[in-house]
């Protein structure tokens, strides 16, 4: 007994520090132990084959480990990895040098709290409303599609593009990855592009307001001058004049509406009265082609105000009620309602016309959009006018829809959750 | 015969709203810049101002607007404004215009209609 104390002695002493390295002399066994000193030496060689897995494993992870590493600080975004208490575990070079904190200091901290989000004009994001605590990013998207900065380390701010995706398995959250991207070049570019296409549209409106007045007064104080075809000829002018003052409005208002920056003067204004003066606007193209107007207002649309910006306002309506004579058909009825029901307006513009494929339906608030049917009728436009009318009804909180058969003819509904002053 | 004074640096502009103004009953004064309309301003105040923002010269419109509602001589006198930029009626108003009108979007006679309707008031 002494003996086989004396050979196991030093392989128990190793295998307390973990070592597996010395074998059972079996020689040096007395008969007797031989089947249990033999079972210590299996379990030796299984223990150092596990050992051996379990090292090689590790090597694997390691390698993984490093490439995955080497990935995430090749990677030319920030990259963000928080675990599923938003704290952050991983933050990659770019996103360093983006936000200004070395991942010693930023990896542990919450990151909501740590980098704040904010919109453009300075309001910070409430860190409820941070996408990677709810799991709602694709919701909240469009919200958050705009102008967003983190605040950097030193308090300076960054405009960024960002895309938080959950990280879960088997409908557990485990985490979030936040991947994003300094946009301040592109922000400049954007900006100069807007700046250019703004001034020229300001530039553009002094001559067409110009030849607005001019064709005016040849129409109206010298009319009786005038020779029907050369009259004639001068309504072309006043009436293409009159498009290219939609386009530059358009264009103008789609560069304010996209930047967030637009100036709405709310004033007490009278719907009923804007919709006439549309139609008034309107009325040689809607005599030219023969058409009616059928108007129909309630009591409150007739006589009450509401808060409005008259000017975006009548762009909208412009913009609707000039499709619905450009696409309707001649000698046709084009009929427009304007009510009040208690949650607000609803007008309703209905052409009798050329209509919009049902497939195409969903495209009608894409910019530039123009339908099939329409593009080769030799009608003019710039797909523009829908597009605008969504955007201004999107920034009122109000909701627009259009219903539409082929050949039979349009219905443009706006809704606008406004009550009477 | 109630004056308007014409504060628009545009030549062709100007003789429109002249045209139109005086055939409407009017007599008008025409200032090319800010420092001309001070002038005539102080010679002859008028019973109303017809104002571009976007002036030569350095000084713009708002400048004048600013003169205006800080005399009390001239202070009553109502200015409308009539301009190409549509992001400064905030501005305008705060200041004291009474009526903005973006150029393209109203017809000549609407700017008459507009000028009759603040000097009745």
């Amino acid at each position: 007994m002494d003996k086989l104390i004396e050979l196991l002695n030093p392989i128990f002493a190793d295998a307390t520090v973990g070592e597996f390295t010395k074998d059972v002399d079996l020689s040096q066994v007395e008969p007797q132990y031989l089947e249990l000193c033999s079972g210590i030496q299996i379990i030796i060689d299984v223990i150092r084959e596990k050992i051996a897995d379990l090292e090689r494993l590790n090597s694997e992870l390691l390698q993984e480990s490093v490439e995955r590493q080497a990935i995430l600080d090749s990677i030319g975004e920030g990259v963000a990895v928080l675990n599923e208490h938003g704290i952050v575990l991983f933050l990659n070079p770019v996103g360093q040098q983006i936000l200004g904190w070395s991942a010693s200091e930023i990896e542990g901290k919450p990151w909501v709290t740590t980098v704040p989000l904010e919109y453009e004009n300075g309001t910070e994001i409430d860190t409820s409303k941070r996408p990677f605590e709810s799991f709602t990013y694709s919701q909240e998207a469009d919200n958050l599609a705009q102008a967003l900065y983190y605040r950097r380390k030193n308090k300076s701010r960054v405009p960024i593009q960002t895309t938080v995706s959950p990280v879960l398995s088997n409908g557990q959250n485990h985490g979030t990855i936040i991947v994003f991207r300094d946009v301040s070049k592109e922000w400049e570019i954007e900006k100069l592009k807007e700046e250019f296409l703004s001034i020229a549209a300001h530039q553009l409106r002094g001559p067409l307001a110009t030849m607005r007045w001019t064709t005016e007064t040849l129409l109206s104080t010298y009319a009786s001058l005038l020779d029907p075809v050369v009259r004639e000829k001068i309504e072309w002018v006043y009436h293409n004049n009159q498009d290219l003052i939609g386009l530059v409005n358009d264009i103008l208002s789609i560069t304010r509406l996209s930047k967030g920056t637009i100036s709405e003067e709310a004033i007490p204004t009278n719907v009923r009265l804007l919709i006439t003066k549309e139609i008034d606007d309107l009325s040689h193209q809607i005599k030219k082609k023969h058409m009616n107007i059928d108007l129909r207002t309630d009591q409150i649309i007739s006589d009450g105000k509401f808060a409005l910006d008259p000017n975006h306002f009548k762009q909208v309506l412009r913009n609707i009620i000039d499709n619905a004579i450009k696409y309707g058909f001649k000698d046709s009825t084009i009929q427009i309602s304007a009510t009040f029901d208690g949650s607000g307006i609803t007008i309703v513009v209905s052409d009798q016309g050329m209509g919009i494929a049902p497939k195409e339906k969903t495209m009608v608030f894409h910019r530039f959009f123009r339908g099939s049917n329409v593009i080769h009728s030799g009608i003019s436009g710039t797909g523009l006018g829908l597009y605008v009318v969504k955007q201004y009804i999107d920034l009122w909180k109000g909701s627009v829809n259009v219903e539409s058969t082929l050949n039979k003819g349009t219905s443009v509904t706006i809704h606008l959750p406004i009550h009477p002053l | 015969m109630q004056t308007i004074l014409i504060v628009e640096d545009d030549t062709q502009t100007q003789g429109l709203y002249k045209e139109a103004l005086t055939q409407a009953g009017f007599e008008t004064t025409v200032a090319g810049n800010i420092a001309q309309a001070r002038t005539m301003v102080n010679e002859k105040p008028p019973d109303l101002v017809l104002l571009d923002i976007m002036m030569p010269g350095g000084e713009n419109g708002f400048d004048f607007l600013e003169t205006l509602q800080k005399d009390p001589h001239f202070k009553t006198i109502p200015v409308i404004v009539l301009t190409n930029l549509d992001s400064e009626e905030k501005t305008a108003k705060e200041i004291g215009a009474k009526e903005y009108l973006i150029k393209t979007n109203v017809s000549i006679n609407e700017i008459i209609a507009a000028v009759k309707r603040h000097l009745a008031s």
